[in-house]
């Protein structure tokens, strides 16, 4: 984070522990990051979903006793996901890599925030090819599926799958310098 | 990024890249050997990989609501709920997405939120601008979109003070069968409101102010009411009448 981001989140932080309804900055700024920590390691979207859920209510209850060391937000967030995974993961006695549930140590999670970034600048394609994306990853469709809710040929959803990929894999370019 | 090696077969001759990077795609999807492909979609096909584990549209803003709400968190899901959730999941993807209309807006899936006894549901077309202004001019709190595919907003709620109000678009695929019968038609539709909004604010002259500034049409007056308030009403670009309200001991 740069010197001004981190002044902005201890701000946000400060005023969230004043004011439980200033947590939506919170939840805004660091959702996507959380849930691309999580999703990869989950089984599955619903597992993903009530796991990042639970991060962000214990979050907002634990609040109040949260002090502001230096680290990144979101690194205590990841430890709260890391820490509620494995609990589930015990409850369904499944065995699972532990290390793999450990979260980025010292706040550096290079490929948390590049995911995290990515489903941001999703947010930003254009209405048509964000359809697209949308339906195809997050929901899960086929191409046919796809192509009869837009009303367009299913070569037309591919040239628009292809051309919202190449979007993105420039705003992610330009995001990284 | 996530960089996977994969053994591959070769392209098929003839195939234009938005073919050969979807069948690609497609197996990677599928955990199945995909063809060979040139780097520019295999970086492409990077970002694929990343994008499955993009979060569905609606659980951001159903989360949100859901904090804004502590006491409606659920339970945490037992197995057996988690598997019932799995067979509803299963259940939903076998049914043409948003074909059925559901009045509340949430998705069968969608824990149940913790609503106010009276919630007024507003018809507006341009859900989004509307959003802007209720911001803008009542300091609104946007708490839930539902945005479709195509990117139309089909529902939204939001918070002025303690209370929440719901917006439907009748332009939104999920509500066509409702607007096709009639059930929901916005003001500028009927002619006219036959509902008014009456909300207590902070500053009752500075919301009046702007929301004129912002192109609302005054209905009335800023004035000192017997009952106490302070009260200036208008009516909002979208023909919804506002009358906003600050107690006489505030303003």
């Amino acid at each position: 984070l740069k010197r001004s981001d981190t002044t902005a989140e201890q701000n946000a932080i400060e005023a969230a522990q004043r004011d439980p309804r200033r947590f939506a900055d919170l939840y805004e700024n660091n959702f996507e990051r959380v849930y691309a920590f999580v999703v990869r390691r989950t089984r599955s979207r619903e597992q993903a979903e009530d796991v990042t859920a639970e991060v962000f209510h214990q979050a907002l209850k634990n609040l109040p006793r949260f002090q502001w060391r230096g680290v990144p937000f979101a690194a205590w967030l990841l430890k709260i996901a890391a820490n509620t995974m494995n609990d589930h993961t015990k409850r369904l006695k499944r065995e699972i890599d532990i290390a793999n549930l450990q979260p980025p140590a010292g706040g550096n999670f290079p490929q948390v925030e590049d995911r995290a970034r990515l489903f941001r600048l999703v947010e930003r394609l254009p209405d048509d090819q964000r359809g697209v994306i949308v339906m195809r990853f997050a929901q899960e469709q086929s191409i046919r599926e796809i192509a009869a809710w837009m009303g367009r040929s299913e070569g037309a959803i591919k040239q628009l799958q292809l051309r919202a990929l190449k979007s993105l894999r420039a705003a992610m370019e330009k995001a990284n310098g | 990024m996530a960089k996977r090696k994969r053994k591959s077969t070769p392209a098929a001759p003839g195939l234009g890249p938005a073919e050969q990077l979807d069948r690609a795609i497609g197996a990677v999807v599928s955990g199945t050997r995909g063809p060979r492909i040139n780097l520019e979609l295999a970086e492409l096909l990077s970002i694929a990989d990343d994008l499955r584990g993009l979060p569905r549209g609606d659980f951001k803003a159903r989360l949100a609501a859901e904090l804004t709400a502590p006491k409606a968190r659920p339970p945490k899901p037992s197995p057996r709920r988690a598997r019932s959730r799995e067979r509803q999941r299963q259940s939903r993807q076998e049914v043409t997405p948003m074909k059925t209309p559901q009045p509340t807006g949430a998705t069968s899936a969608a824990p149940r939120q913790n609503l106010d006894p009276v919630m007024p549901f507003m018809h507006i077309r341009d859900p989004a601008t509307a959003l802007d202004f209720y911001r803008d001019v009542l300091g609104a709190q946007v708490l839930m979109r539902e945005t479709e595919p195509d990117g139309v907003i089909s529902h939204a709620m939001f918070q002025i003070g303690e209370s929440r109000f719901m917006i439907s678009n009748p332009a939104s695929r999920h509500l066509s069968e409702y607007a096709e019968r009639g059930w929901s038609r916005t003001p500028q539709e009927l002619g006219g409101t036959p509902v008014h909004l009456y909300i207590q604010i902070e500053d009752v002259d500075r919301a009046f102010a702007k929301a004129i500034a912002a192109g609302a049409k005054m209905v009335h007056e800023v004035g000192d009411m017997q009952w106490g308030d302070r009260v200036g009403g208008f009516q909002d670009p979208w023909g919804h009448i506002w009358y906003v309200a600050t107690p006489l001991t505030k303003a």
